[in-house]
């Protein structure tokens, strides 16, 4: 729902988290001593049971120090270690991890997939760590998001002044995912130091994701953009200075303190005059007065920080995030209007063979003749709409993460086989006898067939197999079907051109043999398709593109008398009367 | 900001408040009552006060059901309105108030009396204090709904709903029903600013379990003025963990009304228990010094719950939770408004997405107000979100109403008139099915614009995104009942047409679009019909199923139930004009049914036999 008046929300999150207890729970965990800890390499971890409240909590420990290091997800495929390549895609295939964290993961791998084991989606599940333990938490949770893609229960990975653990490309990889993100919080004090270890202009590598939630001695607050957290941290880092003396074990009082503090009134921008202010504005001047980055440091010359212009630059950044969330494409939401377009085509097919032709051949009569209808440019525009949106759907479901995608592409697979198999016959009318295509540069079809097309009859194809049932033999409706292989005309469109270079008095043989072979395998394919039922009957009318191509290629010399389709093509009645029947006996 | 007297601003007046809170006074003083009846005359006009006493059992405010909150799905037989119409959601109420109910109902005088005080055109109020004013809420809903339907010829005084520290017992659809029902006018409810009790549910019992007899013995006693230590100690404990839990559950609404995105806010839920209680109707709060706030919108008062009653820090804890018992007493109540009705002091806040952040010099009464109910910044954002998301809801409502004018009004006359022309001959369910004529073609991609703007507009009350007063407006209902009536055929010939019954099921049970079922709703909760299980919308897809049925050669008694069924409903459609014997003679699928029923059937068991001959 898209509101006039912005706001944003994170304080009111942060509210929720530190009141639910939460964080109080898992930090008890974290520092009690009568949880059994296991003994890993540099690494331990614990793991607490509350059976009453049907929870798991997972505790990572470690006393190794982290360094900047990045490593390349590529050479942990080389290393034929795969947890983490669900997250590739083909459009995002690479990204990088703190190298201290993924070692400490890698060297205890085979303790850690035992761990994984024992993980069930429906136990709630907590993981966490401070530190160095929070980044192996980071790793652990990420390589079961595999794992919990359908459950509701996903777990919640808590850190507690963790350093970030990876590059731009690891967040991007993880908001392919509406949930993903969803299950990382990461809770930083502003006195720590260790959180923006790897912030600023000696790390610009370095990107966060999840959630974090800030706190001061005062409040808390969340953030959700990466880009404002990094605004944060920066701004913390320019007024707490090095801050060495932080000890980590302090989480603990610190959210035993804000949970305490729930109910109290909190006086942020107390004697802040906001009357000007939009309410996003007023949000941020909240937010940031939570963490002790009050209007009121303008003044003071001893911080070096100009709070009025972060303001301005995490409202920039947050509106802009906002949009971005709001506008992702949303197929469903067009998709009863490119019903109508396919229904309109629907009709245009129908209305063609009324006229004894088929809509491919209308199609291309159209177009080799450049007259053009109304009702014919309203084709166009169907056949250029639907294509839009097609394009795009593929994209979508590509970017997705392999899991979700698949169940994406299941829903929309009927509609979109059904839009290849009406649409791609245009589309190759378009390529033979448009004047850009063919006549530019005269190379076949399938050299340059839009890449969305061969995604579509790939998942069709991983689709059906997984399902196998298909009945693809028996007779069906062929005078109402779509043909099955949406890039039949192309076939007939080498095949013809194939005829052509056979009777090309001026060819050498060798390209001739070479077109009659191609001519031959044309013919078993055409013979293959009848065979299945999967060809309409509209290929037969008299003045088809097939039905030309026959009558050219009958005419070389010898060429079809003994083949199966020149038999069936031998007698009108088979095609005709026999085919649509379901009769003709093929074998 | 509207200011005025209160009686204004609640269509109350003041005397009647006054008696009202007498009444509960003396309905408290008599426990073992079920309830107190005061006949009264109010400049001239008879009033029946019921008052309702307060219980200090335990098992009358919460029972273990298994459930944290102990809530339970209400009845909707008996309130058939406490339901999200289209999604069929029922509401959920405490059921320990519900039980209580229940036996305060069973005893007839009570029926006898409302029923002869309603009749006899009297203003009726309901009251009661704490989990009396439970009671007053719950056999409002009930005479609502027993007198004030739409099947009622008469026009009843609709009855009032005053109460006094009520705790929070229904879910949001309460809000959202009364409000889609235009009640929320009949229900408001005083409370002071401290008052533990309207906070109490959104804490699960087992938090406060332990310190809870206790702080009901407090509540028991009259006159408090002092706590001893081990009671003060109760006190503090009590008020800190119901409050922890009240700024849980209103921060995560909070999250919510300023339309956050992000998804941790789910990933957490799974590991707290939210209490699914909100308020519901008009609230006043009592600041303490006099001053009245009147709330209408339930966003708000959640919040407004929450932050009025936040203390400022740690020293102050036990001041304030002595507060929050001793201002749940009635006579603190009596006392207040004797004060507050004197001085009308009366801020309404509507406009919400207007409040002032900070001091701003103008609007000087909504200041103070605001002021007098300790609302900070932050909590002045949440009113205003809470303010906006309405306005958000008025918006999209409108953006659907132009939607419709400007795409599926014209689409539904060119339907009318495919309807028509096609009426002469086979009728239009048969075109269509066929799909011959362009004409036929043109009629589904009007059905297909019109299903766009239907299923946007469902998705929509799904997910509450549109006023909540939407599904009982006399106009979409209308418009959504000749759509249903006008298209659901071309779906249904659609559907039979592509033979999906074959590999998918019957229309009905697999196939039928939310917008129809949603509309059909409408229209039955429009009526107070029961839930019919075949329309004259859907009547097609039966006659489908009965014909692919006649063709297996199954023995007619498996179906004879349906047959009977569906000749009753036919019967009575023509009798009313809904459907004509000529669409049904026309229609081939109809009469191919009808001629391969058994002889027999139609020569006895019939009962449309001799009007279809």
């Amino acid at each position: 729902m898209i509101q006039f008046n912005e706001f944003s929300s994170g304080i009111e999150l942060a509210s929720y988290v530190t009141s639910s207890g939460l964080l109080c729970r898992t930090w008890n965990t974290i520092s009690s001593s009568s949880i059994a800890s296991n003994k890993g390499e540099r690494l331990s971890w614990k793991v607490h049971k509350e059976e009453d409240a049907d929870l798991k909590i997972i505790v990572f420990e470690t006393t190794s120090q982290v360094k900047l290091a990045l490593v390349s997800s590529l050479e942990l495929k080389n290393k034929n270690f795969l947890h983490f390549e669900f997250l590739c895609t083909r459009k995002n295939p690479e990204f990088q991890l703190n190298k201290d964290a993924y070692h400490l993961f890698y060297e205890n791998l085979q303790s850690l997939d035992e761990l994984k084991s024992h993980v069930t989606s429906s136990t709630r599940l907590i993981v966490t760590g401070q530190g160095l333990g929070g980044s192996v938490a980071i790793l652990f949770t990420l390589s079961l998001l595999d794992i919990f893609t359908t459950g509701k229960n996903r777990p919640l990975c808590i850190t507690f002044g963790s350093p970030l653990i990876g590059d731009m490309n690891l967040q991007k990889a993880m908001s392919r995912s509406t949930t993903w993100n969803s299950c990382f919080l990461q809770v930083v004090s502003h006195k720590d130091p260790l959180p923006r270890l790897f912030v600023g202009p000696h790390a610009t590598q370095y990107m966060p994701f999840g959630t974090f939630l800030f706190c001061s001695d005062e409040s808390s607050t969340c953030f959700e953009n990466p880009e404002s957290i990094l605004e944060v941290l920066k701004a913390m880092a320019s007024i707490q200075g090095e801050n060495q003396g932080f000890q980590s074990s302090e989480y603990g009082n610190i959210v035993e303190k804000l949970y305490q503090k729930s109910i109290y009134k909190d006086l942020l921008a107390r004697g802040v005059d906001m009357t000007g202010c939009s309410t996003l504005q007023a949000s941020i001047i909240l937010q940031l007065s939570a963490l002790g980055l009050t209007p009121q440091m303008q003044q003071q010359k001893q911080y070096n920080i100009d709070i009025n212009n972060l303001v301005r630059t995490i409202e920039i950044l947050e509106k802009k995030y906002n949009h971005q969330k709001r506008t992702i494409f949303d197929p469903t939401k067009k998709l009863n209007v490119m019903k109508v377009d396919m229904v309109q085509l629907e009709w245009y097919k129908k209305d063609s063979r009324n006229q004894n032709i088929g809509y491919y051949d209308r199609y291309k009569n159209m177009l080799s003749t450049n007259k053009f209808s109304t009702s014919d440019q309203d084709v166009v525009n169907f056949h250029k709409n639907l294509t839009n949106y097609w394009e795009k759907m593929v994209e979508t479901a590509e970017l997705k993460p392999q899991k979700e995608g698949a169940a994406f592409r299941t829903r929309w697979l009927f509609a979109g086989t059904n839009y290849r198999r009406m649409v791609e016959p245009l589309e190759i009318a378009n390529y033979y006898y448009s004047n850009e295509g063919y006549k530019k540069f005269p190379k076949s079809y399938f050299e340059t067939r839009s890449k969305h097309y061969k995604q579509l009859e790939e998942w069709l194809k991983e689709g059906t197999a997984a399902a196998s049932n298909s009945n693809s033999t028996g007779t069906r409706n062929v005078e109402s079907i779509l043909t099955f292989d949406s890039c039949f005309w192309a076939h007939v469109e080498e095949a013809f051109i194939s005829c052509k270079v056979v009777k090309d008095v001026k060819v050498d043989v060798q390209l001739k043999e070479k077109a009659k072979k191609k001519l031959l395998e044309f013919e078993d394919y055409v013979y293959g398709l009848l065979k299945n039922y999967e060809v309409s009957s509209d290929i037969f009318l008299r003045d088809s593109s097939y039905m030309t191509w026959w009558n050219e290629y009958e005419k070389i010399d010898g060429a079809v008398s003994h083949s199966k389709l020149g038999r069936f093509m031998s007698n009108a009645n088979n095609y005709n009367v026999k085919y649509v029947k379901g009769t003709y006996n093929f074998n | 900001m509207a200011e005025g007297s209160l009686s204004d601003m609640i269509g109350v007046k003041d005397e009647v408040v006054k008696k009202a809170c007498a009444a509960a006074v003396k309905a408290n003083k008599s426990p073992e009552k079920p309830f107190v009846l005061e006949k009264i005359k109010v400049s001239s006009e008879a009033v029946n006060i019921f008052a309702f006493p307060a219980s200090w059992r335990v098992a009358d405010l919460y029972v273990s059901n298994g459930k944290p909150f102990g809530e339970t799905k209400i009845n909707v037989e008996q309130f058939p309105s406490l339901r999200s119409i289209g999604n069929d959601e029922a509401a959920l109420v405490n059921e320990a108030s519900l039980t209580r109910f229940q036996l305060v109902m069973s005893n007839h005088t009570l029926q006898n009396e409302v029923s002869k005080a309603i009749t006899e055109g009297k203003q009726i109020i309901f009251t009661g204090h704490s989990s009396g004013a439970s009671m007053a809420n719950l056999i409002t809903f009930w005479t609502l709904e027993e007198y004030l339907n739409p099947n009622k010829n008469q026009h009843y005084r609709p009855p009032i709903c005053i109460t006094f520290g009520a705790p929070l017992i229904g879910n949001h659809i309460f809000s959202h029903a009364t409000n889609r029902e235009n009640w929320s006018r009949y229900f408001v409810h005083f409370v002071m600013r401290f008052d533990m009790v309207p906070r109490i549910s959104l804490a699960p019992f087992t938090s406060i379990e332990r310190m809870f007899g206790t702080i009901l013995q407090l509540f028991a006693t009259s006159r408090l003025s002092a706590l001893d230590p081990t009671r003060a100690s109760a006190a503090s404990e009590f008020y800190t963990t119901v409050m922890r839990n009240a700024a849980t559950v209103t921060s995560h609404a909070a999250c919510i009304l300023k339309g956050s995105t992000n998804l941790l806010l789910e990933t957490v839920t799974n590991f707290v228990d939210l209490s699914p209680y909100r308020p519901f109707g008009t609230f006043v709060f009592c600041a303490g010094n006099g001053q009245l706030t009147v709330i209408r919108n339930a966003d708000a008062v959640l919040q407004v719950l929450f932050h009025a009653a936040q203390t400022s820090d740690l020293s102050q804890v036990s001041e304030v939770a002595k507060s929050s018992i001793l201002q749940h007493q009635i006579q603190n109540y009596e006392a207040e408004l004797q004060d507050s009705l004197m001085m009308q002091n009366v801020v309404c806040l509507d406009q919400l997405e207007r409040l002032p952040l900070s001091a701003d010099g103008s609007n000087s009464d909504v200041v103070t107000a605001l002021d007098g109910l300790g609302m900070n910044p932050k909590a002045r954002l949440c009113l205003r979100a809470a303010g906006e998301l309405q306005k958000q809801k008025r918006r999209n409502e409108k953006k659907i109403s132009r939607e419709i004018n400007t795409k599926a009004l014209p689409s539904m006359n060119d339907l009318e008139e495919y309807k028509a022309s096609c009426a002469l001959n086979k009728g239009y369910f048969d075109a269509f099915k066929v799909q011959k004529e362009p004409r036929d073609f043109q009629a589904n991609v009007k059905r297909l614009v019109l299903a766009g703007v239907w299923d946007e507009t469902i998705e929509m009350l799904k997910r509450y995104e549109l006023p909540d007063d939407f599904e009982g407006k006399k106009d979409w209902i209308d418009l959504g009942t000749s759509f249903r009536r006008l298209v659901e055929p071309l779906d249904i010939a659609n559907y039979y047409r592509h033979l999906k019954n074959e590999d998918t099921g019957p229309y009905m049970i697999k196939a039928r679009p939310k917008r129809y079922r949603y509309t059909q709703r409408w229209l039955e909760h429009a009526n107070r019909t029961p839930k019919a299980v075949i329309t004259e919308s859907t009547f097609w897809a039966e006659v489908e199923e009965l014909c692919s049925w006649t063709s297996t050669n199954k023995p007619f008694e498996d179906v004879k139930e349906r047959v009977v069924q569906l000749e009753q409903n036919i019967k009575g459609w023509i009798q009313k004009g809904e459907i004509t014997k000529d669409v049904l003679l026309r229609d081939p699928t109809f009469v191919n049914l009808w001629e391969n029923l058994p002889r027999e059937h139609k020569a006895t068991t019939s009962c449309i036999a001799n009007i279809i001959v």
